[in-house]
């Protein structure tokens, strides 16, 4: 039986998502500053 | 199969974090002439006279093709808040200073911007060779890169006293930094002392008190919680002054031993700024979002895992601690983030009101570093419950748990507080 996602877990997925990309960004943007 | 390859991944990933430290280790010697050109500019050419300090004489060549001395150039570093800053300092025959120019830093670059644009380095020109440049007595320090301002001052005097003592024959001793023990030092030591009385005699309240103390003094009022930036300069061996920065080793070798001892999650749970904060906004907007199966919440809470690699590697490789530092702290805390920082912290405070501990559980390097240090721990305690039940020649001897458990343990912890109180 496949299991369903709930709006509140693509709710989560997507801000967790979107903070680690964030996150991802701002090591990026402070390796520029570096560099 | 499936096995095989998580060892062999795990396995890369390691050699890859200890050749990236290594590498993180090692010295890079710059091209430093067009700094000695900038500090001296009137100089044609330098002629290396000594190695430690590095020291030049800086040379014009005559009409008669003489070569003559002009005055020297010397480099030398000390390590301020997130790494070293190596300077290279001018001097003519007088002994004064003719110019300094920051050659190379591992600080936090915000720092150094502050310190640039506030014109910082023109207090030295000028200066004796001989003046112990104190902070607040001889030059002004940077408001808000206290650590910076120091440490250029600091391998200033030092390159500068040495050509003193070396070239000019004067005696001249370098200034020993007073032990710096201030309000600041209390406060640290006090909140760290109340938190080990708080978590042995299991005080709910005295948790409350350490915590919004810890959120108004170690974090708005002195901006220095731990950050993955400062265990990146422990690996990395950039040990600050003692005298200077006691707080630094408070923090960064008290709280560990104290984790050790106590075998708890003390500075997540009760010292932690940042999760002060981030409790306070779950009061506040319940906290209570149940997002979701704890299967996804689980591969979520490992992302850090990813990302604390990832930053810890970009550190080694770039040689800067602070690159690691990719928590919103120096944002919140001293106003000092750049680019999308900006945006990290308010998406995470306002996660916050509605997911208990959003950054702690999913983000924060902090349940790892913990889960690094319980762990021998448990092991250690393993060993000594199975020799305590050898010697009471019991049967069967209970094995030693997995530590799979420290973090899951650490994020029920997290919502325990939460729902008890």
């Amino acid at each position: 039986m496949k299991s369903k996602l709930s709006i509140g877990d693509l709710v989560f997925i997507i801000l967790i998502s979107a903070v680690a990309i964030m996150i991802v960004i701002s090591v990026w943007q402070a390796f520029q500053v570096i560099s | 199969m499936k096995n095989s390859a998580n060892k062999i991944i795990v396995f890369a990933a390691t050699v890859v974090f200890l050749l990236t430290l290594g590498f993180s280790w090692t010295h890079t010697d710059h091209d430093m002439i067009p700094f000695m050109n900038k500090v001296f500019p009137k100089a044609q050419s330098f002629q290396k006279i000594a190695s430690s300090p590095v020291l030049y004489e800086g040379k014009i060549k005559e009409q008669n093709g003489k070569e003559e001395k002009i005055g020297y150039v010397v480099i030398e570093q000390a390590v301020a808040y997130g790494g070293p800053i190596k300077m290279v300092t001018g001097i003519d025959l007088q002994g004064k200073i003719v110019g300094t120019v920051i050659a190379a830093h591992k600080d936090t670059p915000s720092f150094i911007d502050r310190v640039i644009d506030q014109k910082y380095l023109e207090q030295f020109i000028g200066k004796d060779i001989t003046d112990p440049l104190s902070i607040d007595k001889d030059i002004d320090r940077i408001s808000g890169a206290t650590f910076s301002s120091r440490g250029i001052a600091k391998a200033i005097s030092q390159g500068s006293h040495a050509v003193a003592r070396e070239q000019f024959g004067l005696d001249v001793k370098d200034e020993v930094q007073p032990f710096k023990f201030g309000p600041k030092e209390i406060t640290v030591i006090a909140l760290v002392i109340l938190m080990v009385i708080g978590v042995t005699f299991k005080q709910k309240k005295l948790r409350w008190v350490v915590l919004i103390g810890s959120l108004v003094f170690i974090g708005f009022q002195y901006n220095t919680p731990i950050s993955l930036a400062n265990i990146a300069a422990l690996l990395m061996g950039n040990f600050p002054s003692i005298r200077e920065n006691l707080v630094w080793y408070i923090l960064l070798i008290g709280i560990p031993m104290i984790t050790f001892i106590i075998g708890k999650n003390v500075y997540c749970f009760c010292l932690c700024p940042f999760g002060a904060l981030q409790e306070i906004t779950a009061k506040v907007g319940g906290g209570k979002f149940k997002c979701c199966n704890k299967a996804i919440e689980a591969k979520a809470a490992k992302l850090r895992y990813i990302l604390i690699y990832l930053a810890l590697i970009g550190a080694f490789l770039t040689k800067t601690p602070s690159f690691a530092g990719y928590e919103p702290f120096a944002t919140l805390f001293g106003r000092q983030g750049f680019g999308i920082q900006w945006l990290i912290l308010p998406v995470v405070i306002f996660s916050s009101f509605f997911i208990s501990r959003f950054w702690c559980r999913f983000f924060c390097p902090g349940l790892i570093i913990n889960e690094i240090i319980l762990r021998p721990r448990k092991y250690i305690m393993g060993i000594l419950e199975k020799g305590i039940y050898k010697k009471a020649k019991l049967k069967k001897v209970q094995g030693i748990k997995g530590t799979e458990g420290i973090e899951a343990r650490s994020a029920n912890e997290l919502n325990k507080i939460e729902v008890k109180e």
